[in-house]
């Protein structure tokens, strides 16, 4: 992995480390000051729990939603790269970006694959991935395929239709019209 | 012999499972399907045929190149009342304090859809988060309780009244005493509860409060000149005063939750 770790992978990483005392937790914060506060509730969160009653019967899951849950598992089946978003079309899509608090039209430039793959920040990719309840690395399979050509430029273009060059994700950000609010939580969901 | 983790972690090193969860691993595969469904049953860890949930869940992920949905079934379901059984009951307990039965009820659905997510797009695919449940499977589901826990509470401090940095009204000999005895809770061997009674009453206070008083028990310093010292006013980002206002004002909070007939 290069780049920095995003804060599930700290959070993860931590959770599963063999001992959660303070020398444990200072050397994680020490390492990861912009996760420190996730840090500290999450060694709190383990300590707590510790406390739980061991070996209790759990809460019984009524049998709809037993069923329902295996269901919904075996009807997932492995999307190809090429088709990740074509079952995400028209109020889909619009939920998509709803969901992702995104212009439309910054979602549709990531589906034409118009930004450069490598400027994708990986919160942004993971985001998407779980958005669309997608595999992250078909994800960034797909967004590093060849651009996709607009539909349109096939009947406008007097030349040999050519798909458009990419641009950076920030370039992408910093060109789509969207409010400063928006931008701010773009920002903000990046990190 | 298990499938290697993908997971990639600091340094881009691979992931690796503890030996004990590889060896286990092997142990299971070579297990007739019957059998190792009825040791899968067992939810006494000391028992000898014992399967630890990071081997069930090993064996749930490859069942997408198999086609025996019945067997997987019965894994899938044995699998869900482990994580289950990991998480507050609803009508129960909680780090030792009694949880609202509607905040546990939330936490332990939201955990299990998260759960349920990561398993789906790991069926799609591969989700390397899954990795971390196959090293150590409990833990790794803390995570998932922290985010449902803030889940419950962002909902809970939308309602609930904003406090300040105010000066507590609490001695501050009174104090050093008490913290004192907050870092020694573990070595009070004379009062074996009280160390749960401490946690359960830290839960119960303001984040900022919670924060300041875990790493006062951890022995972090309130500040520090170092550089290479972390210290609770730089972790915080906040000043040397505000800190001690919290750690103040925590402690007359849990000294009124601690007394007797008191209890949170």
């Amino acid at each position: 992995m290069t780049g920095k770790l995003s804060a599930d992978d700290v959070l993860y990483a931590f959770a599963v480390e063999a001992d959660h005392g303070a020398e444990t937790l200072a050397s994680y914060l020490r390492r990861y000051p912009e996760h420190a506060l996730d840090l500290l509730d999450l060694a709190h969160e383990i300590r707590l729990s510790a406390d739980d009653a061991a070996g209790t019967e759990p809460d019984a899951e009524d049998e709809t939603t037993i069923r329902a849950a295996w269901e919904q598992f075996v009807a997932c089946r492995p999307d190809t790269v090429e088709t990740l978003f074509e079952q995400i079309k028209g109020p889909a899509f619009a939920t998509l970006a709803e969901k992702l608090c995104l212009p439309r039209s910054l979602l549709t430039a990531v589906k034409n694959r118009q930004v450069i793959p490598a400027s994708y920040p990986e919160r942004f990719l993971r985001r998407l991935a779980d958005a669309m309840a997608a595999n992250l690395d078909h994800v960034r399979a797909y967004v590093s395929l060849s651009p996709v050509m607009p539909a349109q430029a096939a009947f406008k273009a007097t030349g040999k239709p050519a798909a458009q060059q990419q641009v950076s994700f920030d370039e992408l950000v910093s060109n789509t019209p969207m409010t400063d609010a928006e931008r701010d939580a773009l920002r903000r969901g990046m990190q | 012999m298990a499938t290697p983790l993908r997971k990639l972690v600091e340094g881009g090193v691979l992931m690796m499972r503890p030996p004990e969860i590889d060896q286990a691993i092997a142990r299971v595969l070579e297990l007739p399907r019957a059998e190792l469904l009825e040791r899968a049953k067992i939810t006494d860890r000391s028992h000898p045929d014992f399967i630890p949930s990071e081997c069930l869940l090993h064996l749930l992920r490859q069942s997408k190149f198999d086609n025996s949905d019945r067997h997987f079934e019965a894994l899938f379901r044995l699998l869900r009342t482990r994580v289950l059984r990991s998480l507050p009951r609803v009508e129960g307990r909680s780090g030792g304090q009694e949880v609202e039965h509607g905040a546990a009820s939330q936490i332990r659905d939201d955990v299990l859809g998260r759960f349920q997510e990561l398993l789906c797009q790991d069926r799609r695919g591969y989700d390397d988060r899954l990795d971390f449940f196959e090293v150590r499977f409990d833990y790794a589901l803390k995570k998932l309780r922290l985010t449902a826990r803030r889940k419950v509470q962002r909902q809970d401090t939308r309602t609930a009244p904003l406090y300040d940095d105010e000066e507590p009204s609490l001695p501050s000999k009174e104090v050093e005493a008490a913290l004192a005895r907050l870092r020694t809770a573990g070595e009070d061997f004379s009062d074996p509860g009280f160390q749960k009674r401490l946690n359960a009453a830290i839960g119960t206070l303001p984040t900022d409060e919670q924060r300041v008083i875990n790493m006062l028990r951890d022995g972090f310093p309130i500040d520090s000149q170092e550089p290479n010292v972390v210290s609770i006013a730089s972790v915080l980002g906040c000043a040397e005063k505000t800190v001690r206002n919290r750690r103040d004002r925590a402690i007359v909070r849990l000294r009124g939750l601690l007394a007797e007939g008191n209890e949170p």
